[in-house]
């Protein structure tokens, strides 16, 4: 059940307000990179962020992952954190690749996304062609992601396996350690913060996990494909021209 | 035949704003509002958050190890996996996964169509004897007996 005012930027289900979820924006490129994460989270000042002390922070810092707070009530990615992911993520990785490959400063790339309100809204529409004008941005079309965006054909499955499974690790960990301390009836810690800060190691995990330039490169290419099949068939049924992306 | 990089090819590059405006506008970024797509007061698909709780009622595929998962993405579903009817994967192998209704375990019988031989079922023995659950010792020494 959805309600909302005329023009909201993003749609809440009623009864599933849940506060201690973040916004992740995942990103892979053709040639079987993927892109450093942008974790949104609910908030509007440093302290809504993880903890620098948290499991492996600093492996994600140095990874690229931007932590960022959305300024709202909400933990969704909105105008200004998008700005942020361009600037901060998208481009940088756009300019280093053509550093890598010996390509002129205004050679063009190519961004697709979906048209979710604010990826189609004039306002970042026309932020991005002011500001990256060498970066073409592609919209799939509404209702179209299950079958020709990458990220949901085969890269949010095993993405959130890993959290889940990471997320099951951290609770038996707590749990031996408090009954190595002799607690036979421990009350698992679930708060915002906590959980908070346990989301930078379960990111990192996934990170690690999906950081396979095989599966990567095989749900770009079948993003390309015809949507005739189920993902899965397709993905079984095609097979990797070397080199198709260099 | 004109090759790319001749000089036909790049005058006529050269006159496209003048030849194809419109093409060339396409071509060299255009503005904001070159593309048509739906209303921003429009309610989409993509705008709808997801419900995680409706979207994990037939998808919970934690019995599945990571590198199987990734296995039957990227080359082929392993004959221990089984798919539910929401497209999610599921162990076969697991004794005890309530999920495992028929129309599940039926796909481990039915993958010749994708040219593999057929997957014959194999009862699992591992449970014949009786399982100690609640021996209230210490669980390192729990076994099988059969």
């Amino acid at each position: 059940m959805t309600y909302t005012e005329i023009g909201s930027k993003q749609v809440a289900i009623v009864g599933i307000d849940e506060k201690r979820a973040f916004t992740l924006l995942v990103s892979v490129a053709a040639d079987g990179t993927i892109l450093p994460f942008q974790a949104v989270y609910q908030g509007k000042m440093k302290l809504s962020l993880p903890a620098a002390t948290s499991p492996n922070y600093d492996d994600t810092i140095n990874a690229g992952f931007k932590l960022v707070f959305s300024g709202t009530k909400t933990y969704w990615s909105n105008f200004g954190t998008m700005c942020t992911f361009v600037n901060e993520i998208l481009a940088p990785y756009f300019e280093a690749i053509k550093l890598k490959l010996s390509l002129p400063p205004q050679q063009k790339s190519l961004w697709q996304i979906d048209v979710w309100s604010v990826h189609r809204s004039k306002e970042f529409r026309t932020w991005m062609h002011t500001n990256h004008r060498n970066i073409m941005v592609n919209f799939i079309p509404g209702g179209c992601t299950g079958v020709h965006q990458p990220c949901d054909i085969g890269i949010q499955q095993p993405l959130k396996l890993s959290m889940r499974k990471s997320y099951h690790e951290t609770i038996i960990n707590e749990l031996l350690t408090e009954f190595d301390k002799g607690n036979t009836a421990p009350d698992l810690k679930d708060t915002l913060g906590v959980l908070r800060d346990c989301s930078v190691q379960w990111m990192w995990n996934a990170y690690k996990a999906l950081s396979n330039k095989e599966l990567v490169k095989k749900v770009c290419l079948i993003s390309q494909s015809e949507p005739n099949l189920t993902f899965r068939r397709h993905l079984n049924n095609v097979s990797f021209m070397n080199g198709i992306y260099q | 035949m004109t090759c790319l990089t001749s000089f036909k090819a790049h005058e006529a590059l050269r006159q496209m704003a003048k030849m194809n405006p419109e093409f060339w506008v396409e071509l060299s970024g255009g503005g904001a509002d070159d593309v048509q797509l739906p209303d921003a007061a429009e309610t989409l698909p993509e705008d709808v958050e997801h419900d995680t709780e409706l979207e994990d009622q037939d998808s919970d595929d934690s019995d599945l190890s990571l590198e199987t998962l990734i296995t039957a993405l990227t080359k082929d579903i392993p004959d221990t996996v089984g798919t539910r009817k929401s497209g999610k994967l599921a162990s076969l192998t697991d004794a005890e996964n309530v999920d495992l209704v028929p129309e599940i375990l039926e796909q481990g019988n039915s993958a010749a169509e994708g040219g593999r031989d057929k997957r014959n079922k194999v009862a699992n023995k591992q449970y014949q004897g009786f399982w100690w659950h609640h021996d209230e010792d210490d669980w390192n020494d729990d076994s099988i007996v059969g």
